[in-house]
């Protein structure tokens, strides 16, 4: 019994030994690079970015080569994942005391961890970085909250108007001239579904049947309507205006002129398969297209989209920031002003299409294709952006909610607009 | 030999040490064995637990906010519409997936342990669904349930019948995900019976042939009886496995459409995760706790473990 | 039962579970065919079944996305620990629990199961913390700081998966079916609980042993929250939080993540197959009549 007894604790140890052992062996192998070297005090950078285009990742392994070469005592510890995913680790991150020094993720999401006092302002490094005056004003805007600026943006991505010119010539209308009014757009649409037995095979244009933020947003904005006073942190959705804008969508939808489809959802598009004639979408989707079917480049026509009381379109803007908690802000700023040179911006541009957003690079970039780029360049000018709020990703919750109540259900969009409007106040409550 | 066939009481699956006794006699082996297993849990699993339970009374954000508000978020839970609607639709997710995972887990265990050939490439066929990942089986299914180009309808439209908008559609989106999940999880189901099955000593079956028992008298008067440590094993975990369910909302539907498929541990993460609001998702969990626990100990009490448990 | 009879009952039984068996992995043959096909099939507007180009070079690129030697290594040495440390401690608990008699030990057995009633999200954040500040570990001092304690390493993927209570139930349940006479007829031989226990029941486990096995390797292979908040290097990695890369801005490479969901799902389909003769038709007692 006693035999029985020490020979069960003794194999209980050794297991333990052995893990302990391994688990050793595996922070050497990975830490090496800390305990060695007295001499230059080796530093750790840990990135945190979005890894969902795989030449933006090979991107920055470029420059993250290129950094440690200027860098040699620094490391650099690199994790990519999905939006969802990142949120996931940071918010573990920030409430455990193991922050990251670098984050790269969309400006919403930036934005609201500035809200909540996680990041660092970035105005006193900015002379580090060639000035305010190297940059595109639009970005330096939407990197900044309450007067400081917290994100420096690396990869803008407009969504602009694709549409199909063969589509346009067999239903009669001008393959030169794409809709420019939300009437015409309207009419537009109706003329280019194409039904058989009242089943849409072939839609006028992409609209969302759920997930349809991207789609609404510009449209609230260009009808004159605002979701948020960024500067005060405040919803404002709750007007005639939105209201107008997403009964337009709603009545659009309502007409059966789209396939079904999750506007998240980016592989079932109806546009990239050909059974619709317009999109909003961003340049991605045009390579893609053109690279699985290069007869389809002369058939897609470009557009800054719509535009009623004023231009807006929807922009994305992916951006690099500081966390408060980094301990090595020196080598981190050093890593984002090389990031953001000018010399790795075009390099951006010419590995991966990003949109350069330095002044000094503008003409030499519109230069390149100047009917395209020039669209390219205006979408980004009058872009707009998820609420860059402390309550972004809070909103797009209950947004989903509005939207699909009216496009799918039966609520007026007026009644919906006050329903979101309750909802994030009672949410917002401490 | 009388033609009933009953089990003896000591043939019944149960614990067999009666409670007096247990208060009486204490053999401290129990613990010893009990011990490794009980530090790893207590440390990771249950201090964490009461961590959450701490919290629940607070309004953590997860960052640096973190006061005491005693029962306020408790009283919030019962307001919250869309709460309320994530456990209606825990609820009707739960009676739509326990019942007929068991029921055919059960039938196919039983198909696939006895006289049949190609029993290894069933089995394993039945086993597969459940090996791929939530996360993959909810991509390929929602391929499969895509309203244009996904394989169901397609197959509907050829046989004449309305294509319909699966996950798009309120009336549809949670029992497609329902049928999704059981198809997933029949395998571990299956898989749990037959170990179940190999521990019903022959004995029992060739006294009952020699009584003359038919197929369906044997399976009532012993296959179930004897089954019934391993229904409750599954019933307990199958229970505690539909109130946790995620993964497959997230991925598919994100809880809609309209809120029709949000369930309660998709209500906990976004408002932990996403509204930041880490004490008031804490509550739900307990909430959630205390409904599961209630649900397992009236299991205990009055199911197939009768008269032979105890709590104390 | 030596003899198999086959009569009417044998064969429209097979056809019949060979139909449904087929029924069943439909869903994973359409993946199967998917991953064969070249990008553009898979994104072209016409669904095809069967590949029109069979492209088998899938399944080698998939692998070359990433280190996927080193994901595979890592989850296999995980789920290999997870699933023998757990095998041992969780028949010692599940025994102890159903035929041991202590006091308390109904409560205990209840306050095992709370630990699977709580979402892991919710018990991820403090359990977290608490790896996150080991002492001793990973540049932690003696009061766990300083350094990342258990983060990025093997043993802070594997404890949380080993404190998991589902095989201590599933072992208690097995180990109720035993009739009380095999402990009686121990006792009179003076067997001690803990010899009854390594030479009596321990062999007759087998098949409780193989399905923990399984169950077991299955969920520490598929376990995703955790090593994707655990980990923070490449190399440490694991094939669940691997496979996202797949799905990218463009699109799902739906052809790659098939590819590399199969090749991932292979060894515990091996293991499977493998445990399978442990599941041992028939008498399991050793004849002592009750």
């Amino acid at each position: 019994m006693k035999k029985i007894l020490s020979m069960l604790v003794a194999m209980v140890m050794l297991a333990s030994l052995v893990m302990t052992g391994c688990s050793k062996a595996a922070d050497q192998k990975d830490n090496s690079s800390q305990t060695g070297g007295q001499q230059n005090k080796k530093v750790t950078l840990v990135f945190y970015g979005l890894g969902q285009l795989k030449n933006e990742m090979d991107y920055f392994k470029s420059a993250i080569q290129q950094f440690k070469s200027q860098n040699p005592n620094a490391e650099f510890e690199e994790t990519y994942a999905n939006d969802a995913d990142l949120n996931t680790k940071m918010n573990v991150a920030f409430a455990s005391g193991s922050a990251p020094d670098i984050i790269y993720t969309s400006i919403s999401s930036t934005i609201s961890r500035a809200a909540n006092n996680q990041l660092e302002p970035l105005d006193s490094y900015m002379s580090q970085w060639g000035g305010k005056d190297a940059y595109l004003e639009r970005n330096l805007q939407l990197g900044t909250y309450k007067g400081k600026l917290y994100a420096m943006g690396v990869r803008a991505d407009p969504r602009i108007l694709l549409y199909r010119k063969d589509f346009f010539k067999e239903a009669g209308l001008d393959p030169e001239k794409p809709p420019k009014t939300w009437e015409e757009f309207a009419d537009y649409v109706v003329k280019l579904t194409k039904k058989e037995n009242g089943q849409v095979v072939r839609g006028g244009a992409d609209i969302p049947t759920t997930n349809g933020s991207l789609f609404l947003a510009p449209l609230i904005f260009q009808n004159g309507g605002k979701i948020a006073d960024e500067d005060n942190d405040k919803l404002t959705v709750n007007s005639p205006e939105a209201a107008e804008a997403l009964q337009y969508v709603a009545d659009l939808y309502k007409k059966g002129v789209t396939l079904v489809y999750d506007g998240e959802k980016l592989d079932e598009l109806p546009f990239v398969k050909g059974k619709s004639a317009m999109r909003f979408t961003n340049l991605n989707t045009y390579v893609t297209m053109t690279t699985n079917d290069p007869s389809l480049k002369d058939k897609i026509g470009f557009s800054v989209g719509l535009e009623r009381k004023s231009k807006a379109v929807q922009s994305g803007l992916i951006c690099l920031s500081m966390t408060k908690e980094s301990k090595n802000k020196k080598e981190a700023s050093n890593f984002i002003g090389l990031v953001s040179s000018d010399n790795e911006t075009w390099k951006r541009y010419e590995k991966m299409g990003v949109i350069p957003i330095k002044k000094s690079l503008q003409d030499k970039f519109i230069s390149e294709n100047p009917k395209v780029n020039q669209v390219l360049i205006d979408s980004v000018k009058n872009g707009i952006t998820r609420p860059r709020t402390s309550w972004g990703a809070v909103y797009m919750n209950y947004e989903k909610a509005a939207y699909e109540s009216v496009v799918i259900g039966n609520t007026s969009a007026k009644e919906s607009l006050a329903t979101l409007e309750k909802n994030m106040n009672k949410a917002l409550q401490k | 030999m009388s033609g009933a066939i009953s089990l003896t009481k000591s043939e019944k699956p149960g614990l067999k040490t009666d409670i007096k006794r247990v208060a009486q006699r204490t053999e401290k082996v129990g613990y010893l064995l009990l011990l490794p297993f009980y530090v790893f849990y207590f440390f990771f699993i249950l201090v964490p637990v009461i961590a959450a339970l701490f919290l629940s009374f607070t309004n953590y954000d997860f960052y640096k906010t973190m006061n005491w508000v005693g029962l306020k978020n408790y009283i919030n839970i019962f307001g919250d519409d869309v709460f309320v609607k994530s456990v209606w639709n825990t609820l009707r997710y739960g009676i739509l997936t326990i019942i007929p995972q068991m029921v055919i887990g059960l039938a196919v265990a039983i198909a696939l342990n006895g006289n049949i050939a190609f029993k290894k490439f069933s089995r394993s066929a039945f086993y597969i669904p459940f090996i791929f990942s939530m996360v993959a089986v909810s991509m390929i299914w929602m391929w499969i349930y895509d309203p244009s180009y996904g394989f169901l309808n397609k197959l509907l439209v050829s046989l004449g019948l309305a294509p319909k908008q699966w996950l798009f559609d309120a009336r549809y989106a949670l029992n497609a995900i329902t049928v999704m999940s059981v198809w997933k999880v029949i395998g571990y189901n299956m898989v749990v019976y037959l170990a179940g099955l190999q521990s019903i000593p022959g004995y029992l079956y060739e006294a009952a042939l020699v009584d003359g028992a038919g197929a369906w008298k044997r399976f009532v008067k012993i296959t179930f009886p004897m089954l019934s440590p391993t229904t409750f094993f599954l019933f307990v975990t199958a229970c505690i496995n539909t109130f946790k369910v995620f993964e497959q909302v997230n991925v598919m539907t994100n809880g809609g459409p309209m809120d029709s498929t949000t369930t309660i541990v998709h209500q906990i993460y976004n408002k932990a995760f996403i509204e930041f609001k880490m004490g008031y998702a804490s509550s739900m969990s307990i909430v959630m706790l205390i409904i599961i626990a209630l649900i397992t100990l009236a299991n205990m009490k009055y199911g197939n473990q009768g008269n032979d448990l105890d709590i104390g | 039962m030596k003899t198999v009879k086959k009569d009417a009952n044998y064969y429209i039984l097979t056809i019949i579970m060979f139909i449904l068996s087929l029924a069943m992995i439909s869903p994973l043959i359409l993946a199967f065919f998917t991953s064969l096909k070249p990008l553009s099939e898979v994104q072209a507007p016409v669904v095809t079944i069967l590949p029109h180009q069979w492209v088998w070079s899938n399944y080698i690129d998939a692998m070359k996305e990433g280190n996927w030697a080193r994901y595979i290594y890592n989850t296999f040495f995980v789920t290999a620990v997870t699933v023998t440390v757990s095998l041992i401690i969780n028949s010692m608990a599940g025994y102890a629990l159903a035929r041991v008699p202590f006091k308390g030990r109904n409560t205990l057995f209840f306050t095992t199961l709370l630990g699977m009633m709580i979402p892991p999200q919710i018990t991820m954040i403090p359990t977290f913390i608490m790896l996150k500040k080991m002492p001793l570990m990973g540049g932690n001092d003696i009061f766990g700081s300083g350094g990342n304690g258990l983060m990025n390493s093997y043993l802070g993927l594997i404890i949380p998966y080993i404190a998991g209570s589902f095989g201590v139930f599933l072992c208690r349940q097995f180990y109720l079916n035993f009739p009380d006479s095999l402990d009686e007829a121990a006792k009179i031989d003076g067997c001690s609980r803990l010899r009854a226990y390594f030479q009596i029941y321990i062999p007759l486990s087998t098949p409780v042993l193989a399905t923990l096995a399984v169950l077991k390797a299955t969920g520490s292979w598929s376990e995703y929250i955790w090593p994707l908040i655990i980990t923070n290097k490449d190399s440490m990695k694991t094939i669940q939080i691997a496979l996202p890369a797949f799905k990218q801005e463009t699109g799902t490479i739906w052809n790659l993540l098939m590819a590399a969901t199969i090749i991932t799902s292979i060894p515990l389909l091996l293991l499977f197959i493998f445990a399978q003769r442990y599941f041992i038709e028939g008498i399991v007692t050793t004849g002592i009549k009750g």
